[in-house]
């Protein structure tokens, strides 16, 4: 026998959920790798073996200025974003993807006129026991382990005789594991592309990590050459970031 | 008060009882990590298991001036010997992050800097142990109660069996103990040596494990990492290998590396982080000299090294000395570790 209150709470439920529903619309953000400015295929002379990042912390500029906070639209229960963190994986052509090439925000219906987000891990997951991690956070080729953190960024790439190896993740940390753990740098580069229309995909051109350098790595040592071109294409030094374009 | 007796009694059944189902428990958690440390299908090619680095005929150490990878491909440190853990608040050669002995089994299992075993992600690595010689159900049933092969337990499991293996038997202990019979007289003087404020051996090997250090307030250092001296290139030590500066970033860490325990050293031949050193003589003479000169050919001379430890100052020896002081820590070798076949590997 169902009751009065019963009904109501049902109908509430409805009432609200329908509510949730149409206050905000699923728009995709895609991703995509280019090389002089020409988009990369499998046949393109850059050679990408592995490119991942992890994103979070979305917002979107009102006409106003005001930035409002995107939460990922979570309903297909996609292994490699949650509400609040995405995984991307931008390497051309693979038979086992490792992530993304497009995210699905929840957004307000609206104008806006910019769009940004940071790339990694937030500091409250980035040091959690890794073995316990949920999803996208699960995956032992991603965590950094003797940092006792992740790879917020992965970059394998190779262009004619030249190679570039990054891997971006929070450095010169002290602590405890399951305990509190600070790092003295952060390194969570945080994108901001003004002019960012809905739907408007994005590029990360990669011409510019080839530099002088003809073997480029940044593993997160300090004696790392490539981590001076790594953290300034990514606008971790004075100058904004190099590497995020808005495409057509 | 017949009852009490009676309700005592049966308290005290009951925490015996689950005392023993605890240590019983432990125990085939440790059998388990025990197949595991000997198992190559850990590895990416299914050819280098953690014993192939942590050697029990070596005090689970490398025989090798350098320990190779999954695919031949040496890396840039000597294995470390793995006994008396317990003893140690962190654990590898310059990582005070790595405090969690089951959390550190992840870094030779799944580092690709630099590439150690290359296991799969852990559905792959579950399924490649079912082909295992080793029969895991059993095992792991006998440990968690289900047969179910996670990351967590692998690790679980690798941590305890490293925590059994304990060494307390050597001829230096059994004197201790009152047996002034295991040491001979030569290494008797060699103690003296080792003991005494001129050669400040103690400084950083202190305590029953000879890995602790005591600091300006008297409190023990568990945890200690130094640069002794080894080298003084143009970029301080060579670039390969920095040590405690590449996890700290504070400059004052160049070349600084753990104090290991001198337990089992005649085992435990190359020395240093790089294995750059093959004899203990040689070691001994880096310690008197206060530094070392064109080490491995890197040239420059370590004992100029700013960061050098302010506790290495360097002592004269005669060579009668030098003798009495390799005896004493060769009497620190139990030969108990490398015979005991509950740290051998499991039969098929």
């Amino acid at each position: 026998m169902v009751t009065m209150k019963q009904m109501m709470q049902v109908i509430a439920c409805l009432w609200l959920f329908g509510c949730a529903e149409s206050k905000t619309e699923t728009v995709i953000l895609p991703f995509s790798l280019s090389f002089e400015g020409q988009e990369v295929t499998c046949s393109s002379a850059l050679q990408v073996n592995a490119l991942t990042l992890y994103i979070h912390d979305l917002a979107l500029q009102e006409l106003s200025g005001q930035w409002q906070k995107v939460e990922l639209d979570n309903s297909l229960n996609s292994p490699w974003q949650n509400e609040s963190i995405a995984l991307l994986d931008l390497a051309p052509c693979q038979t086992k993807p490792m992530g993304l090439t497009s995210v699905a925000m929840k957004v307000k219906p609206g104008q806006y006129q910019g769009l940004r987000f940071k790339i990694g891990v937030p500091q409250a997951l980035n040091h959690q026991d890794p073995q316990l991690a949920k999803a996208p956070l699960d995956i032992s080729q991603l965590q950094w382990h003797w940092t006792v953190g992740y790879k917020f960024a992965y970059f394998d790439l190779a262009w004619r005789e030249q190679t570039v190896k990054h891997h971006l993740g929070s450095s010169g940390c002290v602590g405890n594991v399951g305990d509190d753990i600070q790092c003295r740098y952060q390194n969570r580069p945080e994108i901001t592309l003004p002019s960012y229309q809905l739907g408007q995909p994005i590029k990360l051109e990669l011409r510019q990590f080839f530099t002088e350098l003809p073997h480029a790595r940044c593993f997160g040592k300090p004696q790392d050459k490539g981590c001076d071109t790594l953290f300034n294409l990514l606008g971790l030094q004075d100058a904004p970031q190099r590497i995020f374009r808005l495409g057509a | 008060m017949r009852l009490v007796v009676c309700l005592g009694l049966l308290i005290l059944c009951i925490w015996g009882w689950s005392k023993w189902q605890g240590g019983k428990e432990q125990q085939a958690l440790a059998e388990l990590g025990r197949h595991l440390f000997y198992d190559k299908r850990l590895s990416a090619n299914n050819n280098l298991a953690c014993s192939d680095c942590h050697q029990q005929a070596y005090a689970f150490a490398d025989s090798r001036r350098l320990s190779f990878n999954t695919h031949g491909k040496a890396g840039r440190r000597n294995s470390l010997a793995l006994f008396n853990l317990a003893s140690y608040d962190s654990f590898t050669w310059a990582n005070p992050l790595q405090t969690d002995l089951s959390f550190q089994a992840l870094i030779p299992l799944f580092s690709d800097d630099p590439v150690e075993m290359a296991a799969p992600e852990i559905d792959l690595l579950a399924q490649n142990l079912t082909l295992s010689q080793y029969d895991y159900a059993p095992l792991f049933d006998a440990a968690f109660g289900d047969a179910e092969i996670s990351l967590t337990r692998i690790t679980a499991a690798l941590a305890a069996f490293q925590m059994t293996l304990q060494s307390y038997n050597s001829p230096y202990d059994q004197y201790l103990a009152g047996n002034k019979q295991a040491l001979s007289n030569e290494a008797i003087a060699g103690m003296a040596l080792f003991e005494s404020e001129r050669l400040g051996c103690r400084r950083c090997h202190g305590g029953i494990n000879f890995n602790q250090t005591i600091d300006a307030q008297g409190r023990v250092q568990r945890n200690t990492f130094h640069n002794t001296g080894l080298y003084y290139s143009d970029t301080g030590y060579p670039e390969s290998d920095l040590g405690l500066y590449e996890v700290s970033f504070a400059e004052a860490d160049n070349g600084k590396f753990r104090a290991p325990s001198l337990r089992n050293l005649t085992l435990t031949a190359p020395y240093m982080h790089d294995g750059s050193m093959a004899y203990l003589a040689q070691v001994i003479d880096h310690y008197s000299r206060g530094g070392s000169l064109n080490l491995q050919g890197v040239q420059g001379d370590g004992k100029l090294n700013p960061n050098k430890s302010e506790l290495i100052v360097g002592f004269a020896l005669t060579e009668l000395e030098k003798n009495q002081l390799i005896a004493f820590l060769a009497s620190l070798t139990d030969y108990e570790l490398i015979q005991t076949p509950d740290f051998s590997a499991p039969k098929k």
